[in-house]
């Protein structure tokens, strides 16, 4: 897996020209509502993939890449549309320069270009999922289970599986379908030797009792054991009969065509009476036909209904609802459709049966009217093929409307006078001379050989079709329920993490929350826990912006249960911005704690969040990005942030105070507002949530003097001699530092400070600067940087510490 | 192919032999079909399902 050391995107989308150097750690980048911070993500998705999904999926029809992709300048030329990234290949431990312009997108350069460069890169290529935005996470939470589950698969790489077993899935009906007419050619098999033997249903012992009258005839010895490898005409002359010929069986075979041929029609009047019932019906609608094809996207289309806007055309309609309507009806005609398939298959399989005994017996006369009736022979041959290509046809639906005319007509199609012509071969084969008692004994034993013959080879063809039915239908099952074993084991890590990760976002809210997939039959279910009260789909009580944040949650333990240790490397686009200002220092303790190798971007249109990602120590003061003042012309203008101490000495040393003053204000106001609510400060409620500074500072400077001393007091009763060492050097330090800015008098005066400040000279500001900074590193961990806070985050306050536990200080006394 | 489906196919693969409900020689072919890079069609397992050599009956 990768991640990026350096960006460089010039002419893609809003951005013109753009360098980045991210050192392979988590990047934020803030700024307002199209100040270009997307074109960053859509440069490194179109640098890794060849693609922007922004340009791409639901709402996009006519736009692209290749079109829209460059800068609305550069239209034109878009292999001026280029970006450069500096990739680092973990597994690798290589560097390797990608560059790809939108002249052609799908050539990608590498430097150096090694195969196990190219195979990595490739494999990232495959995952455009590392590039998630706000507008795809939620499809994660609330789409309808089918959907679900369709993302979360294609999410976890598990189409294949899928797949895999709708293709063994269709294998084992075609091998049923195989069995189905094998069973049908051993019964005619079989009706063909019980007809020649004049026996309704040959058992052994009377087979073996009309076989040995014909033996006896011949002077030959009687066989006394039916086994599986007798010859019924053993010892038999055949006096080089190739095609044995026997009169009695010859006129039977005969009788029993015609005997077929007048009932077919009414054997198979049911069926005939519904394919063209239906098949007109199809006809004659033809919606109704398409229903038919498209009930699954119609189905499909139902489900992401969530605007006026028709999913599967982008019509938009007068209102939601009238859409939602709309497509029902459509899904309940479909429904209805996809039955009249179901019934109509089944008959034309039934059809096909009917063909296959019709045709076998066909087959016997044949060799009959070869002999007598050369025409007639050739005329049974094309008649047999042109049914056996009509029951072909009629197994597809499709098929089966093109021959609705033959429905009404007469399916079966027989060639004109085919009655009387097997009614005259009838006669010819009656008025040849009868056989000797010798000779049809001899014919009779060879043609009983011959079927028994055929019949064994039906029976060994119809159990080769068995057994296959039976290999197909355990690889079929073994391979659901080993998926299904697989998947379910898969869905419980993902249900765990999931409720790990949202359970740490929101432990103020929601310390018991859970959640529950339920894969059935292709589909997905979720539910949560809503405070105890049960197990809802998500959107049933839960707001937006709690299902915002199981979205980002569920892509998290998605991803790490798709990529593990791989997972190194994912941008998050506006993402985070779902996640409710009261859970932002978990948030980032998520990402911190949880995937601390992986390298994120994150883009955000609130400074303040992007400041909070700082403060939470998920990223350092250069890794984070401001975009402002966008234009068409220039592209964004971006200030790679520096440390707020850095620039309050740059405007000291522009002697520009009044400025410096406002960033020193500005930056003690978020501050205190964190430290405030990290500290669980004492502050006088406002309705209006408009806090005075001063309020904010003395609440904050006050509970971290209580805190430490509570700390000290419970230090104390415990005997732990090591936390009294960390306490008292804490309190020195704090006791140096409010000493230093003047005593905690200051703050009754606040106000007046605030004011005076704008007319310090910069000797008299320096100090003070100087004073703030080193008061406000008493409530920073020296070691992770990161603001100090009290666990629990509501009711009584038991620890004070900070988030890498070099800080984690007991305030509970020993009772 | 995803490492969970690698894992899937190996299952699968091990509950047929197991189950000793296939023939080793189709157990073999059937492996070396899904360990092939092009994909697997209905009519490649429809030829494989039917590979078994079988004796008469009578």
């Amino acid at each position: 897996m990768i991640q990026i050391e350096s960006i460089s995107i010039g002419e893609i989308r809003g951005v013109r020209d753009l360098k980045l150097d991210l050192a392979c750690k988590t990047l934020v980048i803030s700024g307002p509502n199209g100040s270009g911070k997307s074109g960053i993500v859509d440069g490194i998705e179109f640098a890794l993939t060849g693609d922007m999904s922004r340009l791409g999926g639901k709402g996009t029809a006519g736009l692209s890449v290749q079109r829209h992709g460059p800068h609305v300048d550069r239209r034109d030329d878009p292999a001026s549309a280029k970006v450069i990234l500096q990739v680092r290949l973990i597994d690798l431990g290589k560097s390797v320069t990608v560059t790809r312009d939108i002249g052609n997108p799908k050539i990608v350069t590498l430097d150096p270009d090694e195969i196990e460069i190219r195979a990595e890169l490739d494999e990232v290529s495959r995952h455009p999922e590392l590039v998630l935005s706000r507008r795809e996470i939620i499809k994660y939470v609330v789409a309808e289970a089918g959907e679900r589950a369709r993302h979360v698969q294609a999410l976890l790489r598990l189409d294949g599986i899928g797949e895999l077993r709708a293709t063994i899935g269709t294998a084992l009906n075609k091998t049923r379908s195989t069995h189905q007419a094998a069973k049908e050619n051993t019964t005619s098999a079989m009706a063909a030797f019980g007809r020649h033997l004049d026996l309704e249903a040959p058992a052994p012992q009377e087979i073996l009792r009309v076989i040995n009258e014909r033996r006896r005839i011949l002077g030959l010895v009687e066989l006394d054991d039916f086994s599986a490898n007798v010859k019924l005409d053993r010892d038999v002359q055949a006096g080089g009969l190739n095609t044995p010929f026997n009169k009695v069986s010859a006129l039977a075979d005969i009788a029993a065509l015609q005997t077929a041929l007048q009932g077919i029609e009414a054997a198979t009047a049911a069926e005939t009476a519904t394919m063209l019932e239906g098949t007109q019906a199809l006809q004659a609608d033809p919606g109704l036909l398409r229903l038919v094809q498209l009930h699954g996207l119609v189905e499909t289309g139902l489900s992401l209904v969530d605007s006026e806007l028709c999913p599967l055309c982008d019509t938009k309609w007068s209102d939601i609802e009238a859409l939602k309507e709309h497509l029902s009806a459509k899904l309940q005609k479909s429904a209805q459709a996809a039955e009249l398939r179901h019934r109509l298959q089944q008959q034309a399989q039934s059809l096909a049966r009917h063909i296959t005994r019709l045709t076998n017996l066909a087959r016997t006369v044949i060799p009959l009217a070869d002999g007598f009736n050369g025409g007639l022979s050739t005329t049974l041959a094309a008649w047999l093929e042109d049914l056996q290509a009509f029951s072909g046809r009629i197994q597809t639906l499709e098929g089966m409307i093109g021959e609705a005319e033959r429905f009404e007509r007469s399916w079966i199609n027989a060639p004109s006078n085919l009655g009387d012509n097997v009614a005259a071969l009838a006669a010819q084969v009656q008025a040849s001379p009868d056989q000797t008692a010798s000779a049809n004994a001899q014919t009779f034993l060879a043609l009983a050989q011959d079927r028994l013959d055929t019949y064994r080879r039906a029976r060994k063809t119809e159990e080769a079709a068995g057994h296959a039915v039976l290999a197909a239908e355990a690889a079929y099952e073994s391979y659901c329920q080993e998926s299904e074993a697989v998947l379910r084991r898969l869905y419980e890590a993902v249900e765990a993490d999931f409720t790990e990760f949202y359970r740490l976002i929101n432990s103020g809210d929601e310390p018991t929350f859970k959640v529950m997939f339920t894969p059935q039959q292709g589909k997905l279910d979720l539910s949560v826990d809503f405070y105890g009260k049960g197990m809802f789909p998500p959107a049933a009580y839960h707001s937006e912006g709690h299902q915002d944040g199981m979205g980002v949650c569920l892509y998290l333990a998605l991803m790490k249960n798709l990529l593990g240790a791989r997972f190194r490397f994912s941008v998050l686009d506006d993402v985070v911005m779902s996640v409710d200002r009261g859970h932002r220092k978990q948030f980032c303790r998520l990402l911190k704690e949880h995937f601390p190798d992986t390298q994120f971007i994150i883009t955000t249109h609130d400074p303040i969040w992007a400041r909070q990602m700082r403060s939470a120590g998920l990223v350092d003061t250069h890794s984070m990005v401001e975009f402002h003042g966008w234009s068409v012309e220039t592209g964004p203008i971006h200030t790679e942030a520096i440390d707020i101490w850095d620039q309050i000495d740059n405007d000291m040393a522009k002697d520009d105070i009044p400025l410096a003053a406002a960033r020193l204000r500005r930056h003690l106001e978020w501050v205190c507002g964190e430290l405030a609510n990290a500290l669980g400060a004492p502050v006088a409620y406002r309705a209006d949530a408009d806090y005075d500074l001063g309020d904010l500072f003395s609440a904050v400077v006050g509970r971290h003097g209580d805190l430490l001393k509570r700390a000290a007091n419970a230090a104390n009763s415990w005997g732990n001699d090591t936390a009294k060492i960390q306490i008292n050097s804490l309190k020195e330090d704090r006791a140096k530092a409010l000493a230093a800015y003047g005593g905690e008098n200051w703050i009754v005066n606040k106000a007046v400070h605030y004011n005076e400040w704008a007319d310090f000279s910069v000797a008299d500001f320096q100090p003070l600067v100087g004073a703030v900074r080193a008061l406000l590193l008493q409530f920073q961990c020296s070691t992770c940087k990161g603001w100090l806070y009290v666990t629990p985050s509501k009711g009584e306050a038991e620890a004070l510490r900070c988030d890498c536990d070099a800080i984690h200080l007991n305030l509970k006394r020993k009772a | 192919m995803s490492d969970i489906e690698d894992e899937v196919i190996a299952r699968f693969l091990a509950r047929l032999r197991d189950s000793e409900a296939m023939p080793p020689d189709m157990l073999g072919q059937l492996e070396n079909l899904l360990k092939a890079e092009k994909k697997p069609k209905s009519e490649d397992f429809v030829r494989l399902f039917s590979s078994a050599d079988n004796e008469p009956l009578i």
